[in-house]
């Protein structure tokens, strides 16, 4: 029997969990340490709600079956920290400086991230922080 | 993630970090206490954990949703919050005097500035270390040259194998069985400060080794493994010193015969 994936959370506002910037493509290792700003395509969780007291007032569980199901894809933690690893040893540069402080940043947050693959055909870019508003909600439920 | 872009994180609050320095902060940029460093921010923040060219998208990003306040500002509610001067009589009748917190309000009656900043250096007190390195960091940036600072950047390098130590009241939690764990962490966050400051004094006087100085460490750093890199760095930090006397040397600027400190004094202001 494969064994429950693990639950994962985020902290928020009250008034929701912040729209991803879909337009916003970047490494992990950026998104982690905000090297381009504050939202990217990808939304941060943890696997503990203990660690992300920083991200805001409300908790929010990640609805894992609505996720996979409708075909994003959660990042695991422990894939996360392999991902940065690799990346900070084999990269150069920019990318292995912002690999080396995300791995930090990630351990001590036991992050993981949740990666959304919307189709983003006929939307106007400068909607698409509230449609990504709009969208993203049902995939949260507050714990 | 906003801490990251907290006055906690930025040079100009010389004396604390994500990990370290507990309760109210003391910015030198804008001259003020500030009472909930984790919850403030301003449009000149300059990342301590990070050299500033790998992260500038974010931070003129982070410049633009702040242009709107002169001063600090509530990072969540965009709200302005209030210059308070620093006043060790309110210090000390609040029962909140912080040494650190006291030299760095007097940092702009020192004059000459690089006094300051020489007398910050040695020792092994973790918080003093990352103070020492944001001050230069900041002297760096204000005066936009490598010239005036290549004696500080030599200074912080022959620190950096060195194993900062914190006693229990300067790590920023209050969580006894984590403090082992935090402690561990904290020395990253000294190393980190610093090594970004090597990286940036790299950018600016154009020795790529130095601005990639994460490429010349190898195996420890990405284990995040504190021995084994400190033994490493006892390599590295003399070969960079060399490096930055030969470079300072060919370009006329290792201490010239009739050299006077004090005329860079004039780039260093707010």
């Amino acid at each position: 029997m494969t064994p429950k994936p693990p639950d994962y959370f985020r902290r928020d506002q009250a008034d929701g969990v912040t729209a991803p910037d879909l337009s916003k493509d970047c490494s992990y290792a950026e998104h982690i340490v905000r090297a381009r700003g504050k939202r990217t395509q990808l939304t941060s969780v943890s696997l503990d709600p203990q660690k992300i007291n920083d991200f805001g007032p409300a908790l929010y569980r990640a609805l894992r079956p609505d996720i996979d199901g409708d075909g994003h894809t959660i990042i695991e933690h422990l894939e996360l920290l392999q991902h940065l690893r690799v990346s900070a040893e084999l990269n150069e540069k920019e990318e292995r400086v912002r690999a080396l402080q995300a791995q930090r940043y990630a351990k001590r947050r036991q992050e993981g991230l949740v990666k959304w693959n919307f189709s983003l055909g006929g939307i106007d870019r400068k909607n698409l922080i509230s449609w990504a508003f709009q969208n993203v909600q049902k995939y949260f439920r507050r714990a | 993630m906003d801490e990251l872009f907290s006055c906690r994180n930025c040079i100009h609050n010389c004396g604390q970090s994500l990990l370290i320095g507990r309760g109210a902060g003391y910015c030198v940029k804008h001259d003020t206490v500030l009472f909930y460093p984790e919850r403030t921010t301003c449009k000149y923040l300059h990342r301590k954990d990070l050299p500033r060219f790998v992260v500038d998208e974010g931070l003129r990003e982070h410049a633009s949703e702040f242009a709107g306040f002169s001063g600090i500002a509530d990072l969540v509610e965009h709200k302005p919050i209030e210059r308070l001067h620093y006043s060790e009589k309110f210090a000390w009748e609040r029962k909140q005097f912080d040494p650190i917190n006291q030299s760095l309000a007097h940092y702009h009656k020192t004059k000459p500035t690089w006094i300051f900043l020489q007398a910050m250096s040695g020792g092994i007190d973790g918080r003093r270390a990352l103070t020492h390195a944001s001050l230069i960091r900041r002297y760096m940036d204000n005066c936009g040259t490598w010239k005036s600072s290549y004696r500080f950047v030599l200074a912080m390098i022959q620190e950096l194998p060195r194993t900062p130590y914190f006693p229990e009241e300067d790590l920023n939690s209050d969580d006894v069985v984590l403090n082992a764990e935090i402690r561990e962490d904290a020395i990253w966050d000294v190393f980190f400060t610093r090594l970004s400051g090597i990286q940036e004094y790299g950018f600016h006087s154009g020795i790529e080794t130095l601005m990639w100085a994460t490429d010349q460490l190898n195996g420890s750093l990405t284990a995040l493994d504190w021995s084994g890199l400190s033994r490493e760095l006892n390599v590295k930090s003399s070969e960079w010193t060399d490096l930055i006397i030969a470079h300072a040397t060919d370009e006329g600027a290792f201490f010239p015969p009739h050299a006077q400190w004090e005329d860079f004094e004039e780039f260093e202001s707010l």
